[in-house]
């Protein structure tokens, strides 16, 4: 039987101790054959059958597996033969004691010289005996060479460690770190689990472990075949000296990855905060590439594309409106988040369902290890987690939870609709993870967000996300594992109003997701890694339920009849190293769509334009049957060139497909804003993104440039005047319409030093055109026109320099060119009244954008035993005061026409945040 | 856990006048409004729209030939009666729809589409009520025996009394330099003003054909239309629904933008075409159909009095001319009245003030009681 590899190193010793039967001892020469076992155990073999004692450090020699067969040999013979290949060394004294040492071998013998003053000819060996100890007692941890596997077990020149990555203090998983080997170089980064697989050739390396906000970490080993190797990495929470933090350097040139980019939450704490919290969506909007139409929105804009066509994953589950009061704070509490992860050109074939990007954003595991909490305090927000093991060192806990206080906040904002307004919001996350065992792991989550306003008095507005997930993951062997995975996610919204009891009504919506999925890895060998899965989805959603409130209403029940369908998809992915310059990834995803009953259909007369009056039958679908079907390949294919200097070429071609569009005919996500799947009529939409990016190193800079096209297919737009609430002919207000969008993004970025940030410059055009064939359907003639979010010019700077460890201070500019907007070219009067008439959609901008904010961060003392870790975030928002304008617009006021300007955010917005840590 | 101390703030974002820089001015466009009202006399009016930012009135398109025709042909000629206006007596129309058709004297052609008429119901009652600010609210209320959706637009034209600051009774004659008495009225005065915004409803989200209290306008409690007597008079119409979405759309894209969930606005064109060029655009939007009315009267006396109003005649007062100065009076000021001697009988002198202190018609109203009025 062959032994499996993931548990040799624990389960050999006990099963294949085999010591033959046939053997003899003459003076001081031993015989014996010895199959896997310990060196303690061969060391209790010869201190049996010899009169040598053994002294030595077990843990140096733990890992130590021999296999071996001696005939009549003495035991310097045997030794050499077992420690040849180790960095071992050994010494016997006369008297038969052994030392084993790492390293130089112990001196049994003190120079003869030693105890005179003056030092001569053994100097050398002298210096070797007090070398040994200093080394041994400060250096075990990492000098300790670690042999993994047994030798000669396979032929294959390669072999593959795998392992975990943990925090040692809390023994929460690694994500993203690195494990690399310098000659040849070769790399993985550990996932979402702190989990890597590394393949090398045999022989003996320096294995070295980077990330960030950890202590750099190295390993050597003796790679005899595969092995397990998990690693413990310590905080770098107070560097005592500075040392620059490597991590990720060279990951930007050696990933298969084009246009990902990664912040952890450290990065995103340097960023001066808005209204007192980390905001992740706004840590993303500094990313080039990524733009949003203004400043009261979470939505965001990844390359030229619509904001319902990101992918936002909380812990693997979809959620639909990341945002808070209005877009002013984001949905994710910065507590339990881990890093966040935002794919914009070549997306990992896993990921579907979006066109433009996914954010993939994965919340911290509870500290394994004891029990602790942090919070913060804002003078809007307040915030708390809490974490702690459940069974010490097997699983772990994490709640954390966010509320406002008050409805100040509302009042103080412009535009008339505000005041004598209400507003509140909060969310609770809740994480737990067990490990059952070294190969099984499972991780539960929970998260809920929920919103409420009141506008005036009058209508009131509530809106929620749910979301549920488990994951298992399993590990087959050292090659190959996999996750298993349901999760469910929700977001319903309800308005109602009872200000006229004749009115007063209740409109509600929901949108149900269930999502199965099982997701493999598979380290085939140092060249290929396979990622292979299937998933489906099942969807329900609730378009619109009016109900009327109170006995003296006369609002009739308006329910829209629900939709629901399946989406499932199965993909395969390899990444291929050709040649030690060359990398390839290449995918194939298969998504299959099927829109099913109950439901009754509309079939509108062929030829003409989908109108009310077209309608000429209505077809009846019954439960679970198929209305209509969509799918097809979506191809992901990526491939790296390295270039000589520490840098690289990458080109990545993309294909995706979305079955799922958001409806909306205001330029920022409302909370009134719909989704609905694709049907027979409304086609699902789809993305070709090519991309071509340069990338180097050089010093302590990280230097990239990409530039993409992107075509966008079976877009939607809206016929002027569309009205998207409780329609049941939404095909009739739609149009058709396909999208462009082009660009280049420049970057450099400082990850490490005293002053780290970066600086970066986007060019970027994202353009629509209408497909319709009936002048109904047809916007500004046809002709290409820019896309709501076409901001051509966008530059941003994220400056962070630190004077101390206690005292740092980040700057953050961001310019770009003003959105384009509709304006009115003439006006005229209608009874007596003056109106517009609008150009043309989207043929003029607001005024540019230009905002500046400022940070600083101080930190509490760094005694390491203290009851609480408190710091204080100092920062002022659009430092400038610049009156940056969020839209343009004119009204006809007693019959005059009067333009406006409206600001979010008109002058410098000073905030101070306590965060504590216990 | 420490002590926390955290202090803020001023968050304060702001709307301020905007002009852009940049906006080409657009040929002028013809613009066709109006209404058939199959009860009365009906207008149609012809102008041109203007740049954005002028100031001047919009131009009148006159000589040009106005036709209402049925759906077999039938024709009913417009008089043209200048300043852009044509209108229609009412007419034994026998047609379900009409359309209104309009060639101007360059030649040029333009044509609605068929229209049904639509007669509204009456108005139940124009309902106020005195808001929390201690203004008014007032009401349409309105239902229709018929089943189907109603669609419903709003008009009104508030008349107000009002007084100037002083009774002017005496009038200075300039040939004879000597103070007469006044003959006629210039202290009391009617003022009138039609309804700005589009007013529309719709019952398509209602069991019953009924519209209870739609808001038509609030007036507040400093005002002084309520000072004295007002008047409003509400008309309805009864609309189609594509008429309805067409004045949607026009109040969509003119008085609700600019909020953050505003939606886009967009070109809204009406029901007009250019037949003989069809690529030219034409704004206005033809609808026919009898309408309903209502007038009411609030008076003062039913309200809460604030203490001072917000008139136009907080600036005024009043000076004195000594009889023997009368004869050299001159200047923009009218007599109000006489200045009674504090030791015996007769007049010292005389009040007078500015012209628009005593001449309520400067302030815009008419002296002229309207016939409406009680």
């Amino acid at each position: 039987m062959k032994p499996n590899h993931g548990i040799i190193i624990i389960t050999i010793i006990l099963l294949c101790l085999q010591i033959s039967e046939a053997w003899s001892q003459t003076e001081n020469q031993i015989s014996g054959e010895f199959k896997n076992i310990s060196f303690l155990q061969l060391v209790n073999e010869l201190e049996k059958r010899s009169d040598h004692r053994f002294f030595f450090d077990p843990v140096s020699v733990d890992s130590l597996m021999i296999t071996i067969v001696i005939s009549n040999k003495t035991i310097p013979e045997i030794l050499n033969e077992v420690l040849s290949d180790t960095e071992l060394k050994y010494a016997i004294t006369q008297t038969h004691k052994v030392y084993i040492t790492p390293k130089e071998s112990v001196v049994t013998e003190l120079p003869i010289d030693f105890f005179k003053s003056d030092i001569s000819a053994n100097d050398g060996n002298r210096k070797k005996y007090e070398n040994a100890h200093l080394e041994e007692s400060e250096k075990i941890q990492t000098e300790k060479v670690i042999i993994i596997g047994i030798k000669g077990t396979t032929n294959k020149s390669n072999a593959s460690i795998a392992g975990y990555i943990r925090n040692i203090k809390s023994g929460e998983p690694v994500i993203g770190a690195t494990v690399m080997i310098n000659e040849p170089l070769i790399g993985v980064a550990t996932d979402q689990f702190g989990y890597y697989s590394i393949t090398l050739p045999k022989g003996k390396h320096q294995l070295n472990m980077r990330s960030i906000g950890m202590k750099n970490t190295d390993r050597s080993v003796i790679l005899n075949g595969d092995g397990k190797l998990n690693i413990e990495m310590e905080e770098d929470v107070t560097p005592l000296k500075e040392i620059i933090v490597e991590s990720e350097r060279d990951v930007k040139v050696m990933s298969l990855q084009m246009g990902a980019e990664k912040l952890d939450l450290k990065t995103m704490k340097q960023i001066p905060l808005a209204l007192g919290e980390v905001d992740i969506i706004k840590a993303v909007l500094t990313l080039p590439g990524v733009q949003s139409v203004g400043e009261a929105t979470v939505g965001f804009n990844v390359r030229g594309g619509a904001t319902d066509q990101n992918l936002i994953l909380f812990n693997d589950a979809v959620i639909y409106n990341p945002s808070h009061l209005f877009g002013f704070f984001s949905a994710f509490n910065p507590d339990v988040v881990k890093n966040v992860e935002l794919y914009k050109s070549s997306i990992p074939a896993e990921y579907g369902g979006r066109i433009s990007s996914v954010l993939d954003i994965s919340t911290r595991e509870g500290n394994k290890k004891k029990f602790s909490g942090a919070g913060g305090i804002s003078p809007i927000t307040g915030r708390i987690s809490l974490e702690g093991p459940i069974a010490k060192e097997k699983s772990s806990f994490l709640i954390g939870a966010r509320s406002t206080y008050s409805d100040w906040l509302l009042n103080k904002i412009p535009s008339s609709g505000f005041k004598n307004s209400t507003a509140s919001f909060y969310d609770i996350n809740l994480n737990i993870n067990h490990e059952f065992s070294t190969k099984d792991y499972l991780h539960v989550s929970g998260y809920i967000s929920n919103d409420r306003f009141k506008l005036q008095n009058d209508t009131s507005y509530t809106y929620s996300n749910k979301m549920a997930a488990v994951k298992w993951r399993h590990i087959f062997n050292n090659k190959f594992f996999g996750e298993f995975g349901g999760n469910y996610s929700g977001y319903d919204y309800a308005i109602s109003s009872n200000n006229n009891p004749v009115n007063a009504f209740e409109l509600s919506y929901a949108l149900k997701q269930s999502n199965i999925k099982a997701d493999f890895n598979y380290y085939l060998n140092a060249k290929h890694t396979l990622n292979f899965g299937v998933g489906s989805i099942f969807y329900k959603l609730s378009p619109g339920n009016l109900n009327s409130v109170g006995s003296e209403s006369l609002i009739v029940q308006d329910i829209l009849q629900t939709e629901q369908a399946n989406e499932s998809a199965i993909y395969l992915s390899d990444q291929f190293e050709v040649s030690s310059r060359l990398s390839l990834s290449t995918g194939l995803r298969y998504s299959f769509f099927r829109n099913i009953g109950p439901r009754d259909v509309f079939i509108y007369e062929p030829g003409s334009s989908k109108d009310i009056t077209t309608i000429i039958d209505t077809v009846r679908y019954s439960s679970g049957q198929k209305i209509s079907t969509s799918g097809g390949r979506e191809i992901r294919l990526s491939a790296r060139y390295t270039l000589p200097g520490n840098s690289s070429l990458k080109i990545s071609f993309n294909r995706t497909r979305q079955y799922l569009q958001m409806l909306s005919n205001t330029t920022a996500i409302a909370p009134t804003d719909i989704w609905k799947l694709s049907d027979q009529y409304i086609k699902p939409l789809l993305g070709n993104q090519f991309s071509i990016g340069y990338y180097k190193n050089a010093k302590t800079l990280e230097l990239s440039a990409e530039a993409y096209y992107k075509q966008m297919q079976n877009f939607l737009d809206y016929k002027g005047g569309a009205e998207l609430i409780l329609n049941h002919h939404i095909e009739t207000d739609v149009i058709n319409a396909e999208g462009k969008a082009y660009g280049a993004e420049f970057m450099i970025k400082k990850p490490s030093g005293k002053f780290n940030g970066w600086l970066s410059y986007t060019y970027s055009r994202s353009l629509v055109r209408t497909a319709g064939k009936f002048p109904s359907e047809v916007i500004n003639q046809g002709k290409y026109y820019p896309s709501n979010y076409d901001k051509p010019h966008a530059v941003n700077f994220i400056g962070n320099y630190k004077f101390n460890r206690r005292f740092s201070v980040s700057a953050n500019a961001t310019y770009s060119t003003g959105r384009p907007i509709t304006l009115p070219l003439t006006k005229y009067d209608v009874d007596g009244t003056t109106r517009l008439f609008y150009s043309d959609r989207n043929q003029y901008r607001i005024p540019d954008y230009f905002r500046i904010d400022l940070g600083i961060n101080i930190e509490g003392n760094h005694k390491i035993k203290k009851l609480a870790h408190s710091s204080w975030s100092l920062s002022v928002y659009n430092l400038t005061g610049r009156k940056n304008a969020y839209s343009v617009y004119f009204t006809s006021e007693n019959g005059a026409v009067k333009g406006y300007k409206l600001s979010i955010f008109g002058q410098p917005i000073p905030t101070i945040t306590y965060n504590f840590k216990f | 856990m420490k002590r926390v101390v955290w202090l803020l703030i001023l968050m304060i974002g702001c709307i301020d006048p905007y002009m852009p820089p940049e906006i080409k001015p657009a040929g002028a466009i013809l613009v066709i409004n109006g209404h058939i009202d199959t009860n009365g006399k009906s207008i149609i009016k012809l102008t041109r729209s203007q740049n954005l930012f002028e100031n001047i009135e919009s131009e009148k398109v006159d000589d040009a030939l106005v036709w209402l025709e049925d759906e077999i042909g039938r024709t009913y000629p417009l008089t043209e009666e200048g300043e852009g206006n044509y209108s229609l007596t009412p007419q034994p129309f026998s047609a379900v729809k009409h359309r209104l058709n309009v060639q101007t004297k360059d030649q040029k052609k333009y044509s609605s589409g068929f229209v049904e008429i639509k007669n509204s119901s009456a108005i139940d009652s124009v309902s106020w009520e005195i808001t929390s600010d201690l203004g008014v609210a007032i009401y349409a209320n309105t239902h229709s025996p018929e089943t189907n959706t109603g669609y419903y637009r709003w008009k009104f034209e508030e008349t107000w009394l009002y007084r100037s600051a002083y009774p002017s009774d005496y009038v200075y004659n300039n040939d004879t330099h000597a103070v007469d008495f006044r003959q006629g009225n210039i202290y009391e005065c009617w003022r009138s003003e039609s309804s700005f915004d589009v007013l529309i409803s719709s019952t398509s989200r209602l069991s019953e054909n009924v519209i209870r209290k739609f808001p038509l306008t609030t007036i507040e409690q400093r005002n002084e239309k309520l000072k004295l007597t007002y008047s409003i008079l509400v008309k309805q119409y009864s609309i189609t629904e594509t008429a309805y979405s067409y004045w949607k759309q026009l109040e969509k894209t003119t008085e609700d933008l600019g909020t953050i969930f505003s939606p886009m606005p967009s070109q809204v064109k009406g029901n007009f075409l250019c037949t003989s060029n069809p690529e030219e655009t034409v704004l206005g939007y033809f609808s026919m159909g009898a309408s309903a009315e209502k007038r009411i009267f609030i008076s003062s006396l039913q309200l809460p009095n604030p203490t001072t109003y917000n008139t136009y005649y907080k600036d005024c007062g009043l000076n004195e001319l000594m009889n023997a100065d009368v004869p050299f009076f001159a200047g923009p000021y009218l007599i109000v009245g006489e200045i009674h001697n504090p030791r015996g009988p007769g007049a010292i002198g005389y009040y007078y003030t500015a012209i628009p202190c005593a001449d309520c018609r400067v302030a815009g109203g008419t002296n002229i009681k309207p016939d409406f009025w009680p």
